[in-house]
């Protein structure tokens, strides 16, 4: 309505068919510029702002742009929302979208100066009580770790020694933990904020079996998608009749996966809800990996074979994949990537077996072939596939590309680019073509030792934590990409971000947030035989 | 067929469903129901809606957006224009801002959405010197106030 009035009240002053002043950017009506700034990065806004006096008046304390802005970043980058409950001025936002900038910028000024970024005296470790009724037992394990001593070495103190997986949600703000017991949402405070973490969810696991995190999926911006694997090893779980299962031979391994959704929206209804438990029994006990699309998750349970889990339906549908393929999902379709293109399969049309309360045998199943909606085939075949670089989701149809790295000799490799538009009501209306070959991606990189972890750190550049070489258990990390700040050097050095707290202590899990500058590290502490967790911010 | 008056007097006769596309002049004629009586439209100029009818014409016969929504929220994520739409906005700046205008005059959200994803476009990945030219406006900051503006944000400094 203000538009259209104020519009309405200028144009009164001007004759019909008289042009009383030549219409640009500058005598555009304010809310339709801060219409057309919403639409900019921040380094765009910025360069506005400070372009004349009257976009930096627009823009200095209009909170409306940057959250805007803050919110463009999200959806690009695949940020959690709910990392920004709270934040009000323009000061915040604006703080919370340049985050990443900082980050690169601080990462380039440590590597030109010796390559030192860590700074132990700043991080913080998890609160001894900070949630109310938490279990005995626990308490009873965090007593034992703080009575233990290891000779002339003054360890830190452990309140939750039991911590099996870690998750640090995207945006930076929470991190979720995982021990037998608890499933645990820390709040680590906004960006920049370094108070002691609290505990805003909790939800009682009190699995039996040893757990990890699977996948985490960030659904409808404010909740968290979460399936835990628990595997069993030559017992069968409680729940589980065990007359109704054959298990005569060792090498059957029970798995559970537990399906859990945690909301964060932005009115403060938090909540954690149990979605699903799928029971599984196998022979093999390769590692699984899993993906999420709104209430499906693919498990892929052995090589190029998923278990297709619908946790709304309650329902299973066991595939086989084309051979040596990487997939994704988006928008209820499933994309198997090879060395001959993609493979579309549509997952509402699939077969559909129940889940029940007895264990899914795959012992006794035999996968069926995917349904195949489409395919697109690559320009040119490729082979010894070293790693697929997935694309981002799209909204509804559109461009989507991938990189394949194709090994060349050990350590080194060479990166193909591909993209085909999608839109599944006409999907042979695009074929595949080819992006090229870079140079730089990844090519040049020193990457002496084997990267643990990959990270997107915004405009397509990405990262690596690595064990630093020679010194094994120093842990660095080394960004790239073709941005801004990066563009500069044809490879980056590995800059050292935290070294264990002693020889005895090895790093097992690193989670990284580039655009909040927040780190964790989970360190396997071997004398103390404890989990000890630890969070950085680099900002 | 509807009848648009604009301001510089001309009449242009227009079908209903192209025209449809505007809310403001749907829910016009809907709240009017039959007349023979031109459509004032005070603020619009018919060089421009002859652009904005181009527009309308276009998109004819495919489904018009909720009302509600407002693109920016959900999950729009890139600047990318579709073919068409780019072609079409390739005028001259101030056509380009008389077309947001009147797009939101007649309330044409997409319209509106496409004019600002192309002005946002233009400015993308220029520096503050090329956005003054690109604008045509001077530089009017001191230089301690210009140097206290870097300062706050040399995060965006590529060096």
């Amino acid at each position: 309505m203000s538009l259209f009035a104020l519009f309405l009240g200028s144009s009164f002053l001007a004759p019909p068919g008289f042009h009383y002043r030549v219409l640009e950017m500058r005598t555009l009506p304010l809310e339709f510029q801060t219409l057309i700034i919403k639409h900019l990065d921040a380094r765009d806004i910025v360069h506005l702002q400070q372009a004349c006096k009257g976009f930096n008046d627009l823009i200095k304390g209009n909170a409306e742009v940057w959250r805007a802005c803050l919110k463009r970043l999200c959806h690009v980058e695949g940020l959690f929302w709910s990392s920004f409950n709270g934040l009000s001025t323009d000061v915040e936002y604006k703080n919370a979208c340049t985050g990443i900038w900082r980050f690169k910028k601080r990462y380039r000024k440590c590597e030109s100066s010796g390559g030192d970024m860590s700074h132990r005296s700043e991080s913080r470790h998890l609160p001894v009580r900070a949630y109310g009724d938490l279990a005995e037992e626990g308490d009873a394990e965090a007593d034992e770790a703080e009575e233990e001593v290891i000779y002339g070495d003054p360890h830190i103190k452990n309140p939750h020694p039991g911590i099996k997986g870690i998750y640090l949600v995207p945006g930076g703000r929470f991190l979720v933990t995982a021990d037998n017991t608890w499933l645990l949402v820390w709040d680590l405070g906004p960006p920049g904020k370094k108070d002691a973490p609290a505990v805003w969810m909790q939800h009682r696991l009190d699995c039996i079996g040893s757990i990890k995190f699977l996948d985490v999926h960030i659904a409808e911006n404010t909740a968290l998608r979460i399936v835990l694997q628990e595997d069993f090893y030559g017992e069968v779980p409680p729940y589980i009749d065990p007359s109704q299962l054959s298990v005569n031979d060792d090498n059957t391994t029970l798995t559970t996966f537990h399906c859990l959704e945690v909301c964060l929206p932005e009115n403060g209804d938090y909540a954690i809800k149990m979605q699903g438990r799928l029971y599984v029994a196998r022979t093999d006990d390769d590692e699984i990996k899993a993906v999420q699309c709104g209430h499906t998750v693919a498990l892929e349970v052995s090589a190029d074979v998923i278990l297709l889990w619908d946790t709304q339906g309650w329902t299973f549908s066991f595939w086989k994949l084309p051979e040596d393929s990487t997939f994704y999902m988006q928008q209820g379709y499933l994309f198997a990537i090879t060395g001959e293109g993609v493979q579309v399969i549509d997952l509402t049309h699939s077969p559909r077996n129940l889940v029940t309360n007895q264990p899914v045998d795959l012992r006794s199943l035999s996968p069926a072939s995917a349904p195949l909606f489409h395919s697109y085939e690559w320009p040119t075949e490729l082979e010894d596939i070293v790693e697929v670089i997935l694309p981002k989701s799209i909204p509804a149809c559109g461009s989507v590309e991938y990189e394949l790295q194709v090994g060349l000799e050990p350590k080194a490799y060479k990166t193909h680019r591909f993209s085909h538009d999608f839109n599944p009501q006409a999907p042979s209306s695009s074929t595949a073509r080819s992006l090229g070959t870079p140079k730089s991606a990844g090519a040049g990189a020193d990457l002496s030792e084997d990267p643990w972890i990959r990270f997107e750190c915004g405009d397509g550049d990405w990262g690596y934590i690595c064990e630093a070489s020679p010194d094994i258990s120093n842990i660095s990390m080394t960004l790239q990409g073709n941005s801004g700040l990066l563009a500069h050097s044809e490879y980056s050095d590995p800059v050292s971000i935290m070294t264990p707290e002693n020889e005895s202590t090895i790093i097992q899990e690193v989670n990284v947030c580039p655009f909040s500058g927040r780190v964790v590290f989970l360190w396997d502490r071997r004398l103390l035989e404890d989990a000890m967790l630890e969070i950085v911010d680099y900002l | 067929m509807v009848l648009l008056l604009t301001s510089d007097n001309e009449m242009f006769s227009v079908a209903e469903d192209v025209i449809k596309r505007s809310a403001y002049i749907k829910n016009m004629l809907e709240d009017v129901g039959e007349s023979d009586l031109p459509i004032p439209l005070p603020n619009v100029e018919s060089n421009v809606l002859v652009k904005i009818l181009e527009y309308c014409e276009h998109y004819r016969g495919e489904p018009l957006p909720a009302s509600d929504v407002d693109p920016a929220e959900i999950g729009d994520r890139s600047l990318d224009i579709a073919d068409w739409d780019q072609k079409y906005m390739a005028v001259d700046q101030e056509m380009l801002f008389e077309i947001i205008l009147a797009a939101n005059y007649l309330d044409i959200k997409s319209l509106l959405d496409v004019g600002c994803k192309t002005v946002a476009k233009m400015m993308k990945g220029k520096s503050s010197e090329e956005i003054r030219t690109l604008f045509n406006i001077a530089n009017d900051f001191t230089p301690e106030e210009e140097a206290q503006i870097r300062k706050e944000n040399a995060w965006a400094e590529c060096r």
